[in-house]
């Protein structure tokens, strides 16, 4: 890994290996040769945090199993976003250097080893699938693989199974093909052509042409019943040579994977105090960066919580916990950092947050326990100095027995950045509370000590839960699936889809994205029906009231209006009062 | 009688010890009195008495020398290119009693694994894969430790064919939905040797409610995972189950592969299936089959003529009576009959229709309720990874006492899983063969080594050694001269370098 080399070397890329003429972003490379020559610390990141945006997209598309030609397009969209330099030059650089770094990243364990692995071969197939059929034959060929095309008295012995299992995959036309040009036999010579390989064979071809190969090296196509298999060989046609293609790209890069990993002792002790931390942290890494969508800005207050919950805004890890504090008046220490970070997040002020839990636990701990050591808690997490105000809160608070101050407003105060570091701490990201472990006294339950209830939660809990935000079935069994499958992300995604009914695309990587695009699909709909609607009393008020709160005023507590109906009504509700 | 009593509750050690110093004749009584003792003791004895017949089975008719050799691929010969490791690489994995797994085991000699099985006595053994390390000692490889090749395996369980079988669920097997798992082994052999090219392939009854495949080409051992998968995924047909209905992973046209299922499974279903299975007698069952034609007009005007009908002539009557009679032609089960109203009533219905699209999706419904009931389902994790644990072939199952014998696919249909030998009555057959015999010591000893001669287990290992063993070790020593001649010219070429 020599491109951290300070030497002067010549300019990165050498030569593409196909003159593409779909554009530069589809120039593709078996990135057999490590690049050399210099590269700032801060491309060296950017470029690595691209690819993986562009990995990760193509994963999650797979997951949520997006048919291959929506995929197709997704990825010249996705290259051309992020992938694409100011010329070709810089375009193809980028790409072969973003490769290296990701491999170097991700080649420290096996998990990493095989999940990038499995990007890559998927990234490089549709780049591979996006070019033209002279430039796949050329592609083909040049990589030398042993393989030869069928002779004509193979070919016409074949014709009808092979016919027969294009029809299988839907490929009337080149089953036609196929049968059509076995009747004529005028294919005379083609076998030697084929056997050269390559170009000329293919431009040549008056009969579509087909590879016999081993049946190993063309996996995909045996598992998913797309080829004739004879013998062990399989009869892979010539639009089909992707898949050769891409296997020799995994088991290349496969070894040299295995070889990264080989050599990253010496890398990390040669660069402990510059590239190595920095490329260790690449696979926790989130790729949604800052130009990530914001929580609607605004504040929200303590008594529009209940409404938030009730209009199906919150993720499910948070409704469960909101509902736990409700009924049991209680959370424990992990649950409640959890918590508050993402009401922090969300846009609760301090001192409404503080008046929130003092609320919810005020039933079983009376003021005193509150002031003394949550009000604490909740200030150090607000990262504010003591000033009047709450002080004044403090007065209010601190009433005899207020067991809250005592035990929890320390935490609440600490998570706004009040006490302690007086750090403004961040919300916690899903990957942090999917593997939050959560143990402890209700372990079983899991909602009071936090953590995601795609993963705590059983089947058949995860199935009440649901229904209980009115997720339609479906999806319901869909979501959990995808929570057997471990994909607890992609199976808050789908709630999303099941709860609100219109799907969620960006992907969820913190709760109060969630919260964002549930709130902002609710904006959207209550806009549009105010629209149609020729903006009606009622909506408009509601109207009022959201833009109050994306306009950033706090909303003063209002009387609940009735039961919510309607997503945008029960965003209106939001404004409720908690009883 | 007391010493037996005392034996019985003494420690396993102590058994295990007296069995070893020959103690044959006593221990054989010892069995003998226990199945004419009152059946209240008996459920208290079956620990002990398992672990004696097992005992037992180790040591006199488990053929452990051919299952060593099997392993071993011809890399326990001489053969200048053998891999004198080869065996010590190979985790077995015993379960002793207890449900007491015992993992990385492996063995350098088939006298070293004799030894200890006499000595440990698993209720079962498990082959997994080889591994790049000897598996004992794989702590000081951790990283470099991992498996390098392994056979491919299929398993189908009956269990998975529970909403499908009239005859019972769960545990249960019988010779009436034997044609499940013979129809399953008839397509899958096919498949594996025709579409994959494999040669040495071992299916095996499971010894309970199933069968094993073992594919032992060594193409076939070195598959990587992701092929594993493949090979799954193109035998795969159904896709799971979902509200009673299976779902079929297959269009319109067919694929040549399932062209050729559906010749075999066409065949069976009529033969077999339908009458040995009495799949469309009862109203619960034809209604659960009926669900897969797509014409609701259809679906009523049968169920509703059938519910009319009286019974089948021979109503869940024995598997080749029926057959039998369905092959005379003079008595047709009722369930083919009535399979061809419905063939006949859908092809009507098609015909009548204006769309050729639906006509076909109307017809194709009846090859879809074909594969449903009679395409064979493979439980897919099993075979997707080469280090998955495969319970091994001749090992007893300990509920049923069944050995797990292989069985020959040519001759699946003639397989009846209530013929197979038991532990129990093999035993009992070698203590005849010595009574009989009036046999002096020695002669026992002689007999000790391969005591399954002469017992029904011997024409299962003579089948095992004769289709499975010796054309493999024929292979396998084609392989080793390939790797030796490769190797000598290798060195040629490296010696001319040097002279160069």
């Amino acid at each position: 890994m020599n491109f951290i080399n300070s030497a002067p070397r010549p300019v990165v890329g050498g030569t593409p290996t196909s003159q593409a003429s779909k554009g530069p972003y589809l120039e593709l490379s078996m990135y057999k040769e490590v690049p050399t020559g210099e590269i700032s610390l801060e491309e060296f990141e950017e470029y690595a945090l691209d690819r993986l945006r562009v990995l990760k997209a193509i994963e999650e598309a797979k997951l949520r199993s997006k048919s291959e030609d929506t995929i197709q397009a997704d990825v010249e969209t996705l290259l051309k976003k992020h992938m694409q330099g100011s010329s070709r030059q810089q375009t193809y650089r980028k790409d072969v250097l973003s490769h290296h770094i990701l491999r170097l990243a991700y080649c420290r364990t096996a998990d990493l080893r095989s999940w990038l692995l499995a990007q890559e071969a998927l990234l490089f197939k549709f780049r591979f699938k996006a070019l033209g059929r002279q430039q796949q034959v050329e592609f083909f060929s040049s990589m030398g693989l042993p393989y030869h095309a069928i002779s004509d008295a193979e070919f016409e012995e074949l014709a009808g199974q092979l016919a027969a299992v294009l029809n299988a995959c839907g490929e009337w036309d080149k089953a036609k093909a196929v049968t059509s040009s076995s009747r004529r036999g005028d294919t005379h010579g083609l076998q030697d052509i084929g056997r050269s390989g390559g170009a000329a064979a293919a431009a040549v071809a008056s009969r579509p042409l087909f590879y016999k190969v081993p049946f190993q090296a063309v996996p995909d196509l045996v598992g998913s019943r797309r080829v004739l298999l004879r013998a062990g060989q399989a009869y892979v046609g010539e639009d089909q040579v992707y898949s050769l293609v891409v296997g020799a790209f995994r088991s290349c890069l496969s070894a040299s994977l295995a070889e990264a990993a080989r050599a990253w002792g010496a890398f990390s002790a040669a660069e402990a105090d510059r590239l190595a931390p920095l490329v260790d942290s690449l696979p926790s890494r989130s790729v949604y960066g800052s130009d990530n969508r914001k929580v609607p800005v605004g504040e929200i207050s303590a008594g529009q919580l209940a409404g938030l919950v009730a209009g199906r805004n919150f993720p499910l890890c948070m409704s469960v916990m909101y509902e736990r504090l409700a009924s049991e008046h209680h959370l424990k220490h992990w649950g409640l950092q959890q918590f508050t970070l993402f009401l922090k997040s969300i846009g609760l002020p301090l001192e409404q947050a503080l008046l929130f839990f003092r609320q919810q636990f005020a039933p079983r701990t009376p003021g005193d326990k509150f002031n003394k050591e949550y009000v604490y808690s909740v200030l150090y997490n607000y990262g504010l100095a003591l000033n009047s105000s709450y002080l004044l809160l403090f007065v209010v608070c601190r009433t005899p027995g207020d067991k809250f101050n005592k035990e929890y407003a320390y935490n609440v105060r600490y998570n706004y950045g009040q006490e302690g570091k007086r750090q403004d701490w961040s919300e916690w990201s899903c990957v942090k509370i999917i593997n939050q472990e959560v143990g402890g006294a209700c372990a079983g339950a899991g909602e009071c000590n936090g953590g995601c209830p795609y993963k705590t939660y059983s089947a058949e809990q995860l199935r009440a839960a649901l229904s209980r935000l009115n997720c339609n079935d479906k999806v319901i069994r869909e979501v959990v699936d995808k929570a057997r499958g471990k994909h607890y992300q992609l199976a808050c995604g789908l709630a999303f889809e099941g709860i609100t009914g219109s799907p969620q695309e960006t992907g969820i990587n913190k709760p109060s994205e969630y919260y964002a695009s549930s709130i902002e699909l609710a904006t959207q709909r209550a806009a549009a029906a105010a629209g149609a609607n020729g903006a009606g009393e009622q909506q408009g008020q509601q109207q009022q009231q959201q833009g109050q709160q994306a306009g950033g005023g706090a909303v003063q507590p209002q009387q609940q209006e009735g039961p919510p109906q309607t997503p945008a009504g029960q965003r209106a509700v939001a404004a409720g009062t908690p009883a | 009688m007391e010493t037996a009593t005392e034996r019985q509750d003494a420690k396993r050690a102590k058994t295990e010890h007296q069995a070893a110093e020959g103690a044959e004749p006593m221990a054989v009584d010892d069995a003998v009195q226990q199945k004419d003792a009152a059946p209240p003791e008996q459920q208290q004895q079956t620990g002990p008495s398992m672990r004696f017949l097992m005992t037992q089975y180790y040591k006199k008719l488990f053929p452990v020398q051919q299952m060593f050799k099997w392993l071993c691929y011809g890399n326990d010969s001489s053969h200048a290119a053998a891999d004198g490791s080869f065996s010590s690489r190979r985790e077995l994995c015993f379960t002793l009693e207890g449900d007491i797994f015992v993992r990385y085991q492996s063995y350098k000699s088939w006298t070293d694994l004799a030894t200890d099985l006499a000595r440990k006595v698993p209720s079962k053994i498990d082959i997994g894969p080889v591994y790049t390390h000897d598996p004992r000692q794989r702590a000081k490889y951790a990283k470099d430790f991992k498996p390098v090749q392994r056979e491919l395996v299929i398993d189908i369980d009956m269990t998975d064919y529970d909403e499908l079988r009239t005859c019972g669920s769960g545990g249960h097997i019988c010779s009436r939905c034997w044609p499940f798992i013979a129809v399953a082994i008839q397509v899958l052999d096919t498949a594996l040797r025709e579409d994959f090219g494999f040669q040495h392939i071992l299916w095996v009854y499971s010894g309970r409610r199933g069968v094993h495949c073992w594919v032992a080409d060594e193409g076939a051992r070195l598959l990587a995972d992701d092929v594993r998968a493949s090979v799954v995924g193109y035998l795969s047909v159904i896709r799971g189950v979902e509200g009673g209905m299976a779902k079929l992973g297959m269009g319109m046209v067919k694929h040549p592969a399932l062209e050729r299922a559906e010749r075999l499974l066409r065949s069976a279903w009529r033969q077999h299936l339908l009458p040995e299975q009495c799949l469309l007698d009862e109203p619960q069952h034809y209604n659960a089959l009926l669900q897969y034609i797509p014409d609701e007009e259809l679906r009523s005007s049968l169920a509703a003529k059938w519910a009319k009908g009286g019974q089948g002539i021979v109503p869940g009557g024995n598997r080749r009576a029926s057959a039998a009679a369905a092959a005379a032609g003079d008595s047709v089960s009722l369930s083919v009959r009535r399979w061809d109203e419905l063939e006949k009533a859908v092809k009507e219905q098609a015909s009548r229709l204006p769309s050729g699209k639906a006509a076909k999706a109307l017809e194709k419904s009846l090859d879809d309720i074909i594969f449903a009931y009679s395409y064979p389902r493979l439980d897919v994790e099993v075979t997707k990874k080469m280090n998955h644990l495969l319970k091994a072939p001749f090992c007893v199952h300990p509920k049923t006492g069944k050995v797990c014998v292989p069985i020959d696919p040519e001759a699946a249909w003639d397989f009846d899983p209530d013929d197979v030998p038991t532990v129990q009555q093999l035993v009992q057959e070698i203590n005849e063969q010595q009574q009989d015999a009036g046999a002096s010591p020695q002669q026992q000893q002689a007999a000790g080594a391969e005591g399954w001669r002469g017992t029904s287990l011997e024409p299962y290992i003579a089948a095992f050694a004769s289709s499975f063993l010796s054309p493999l070790a024929a292979s396998s020593k084609a392989a080793l001269n390939e790797r030796a001649q490769a190797a000598a010219a290798e060195q040629r070429t490296q010696r001319a370098d040097v002279s160069w």
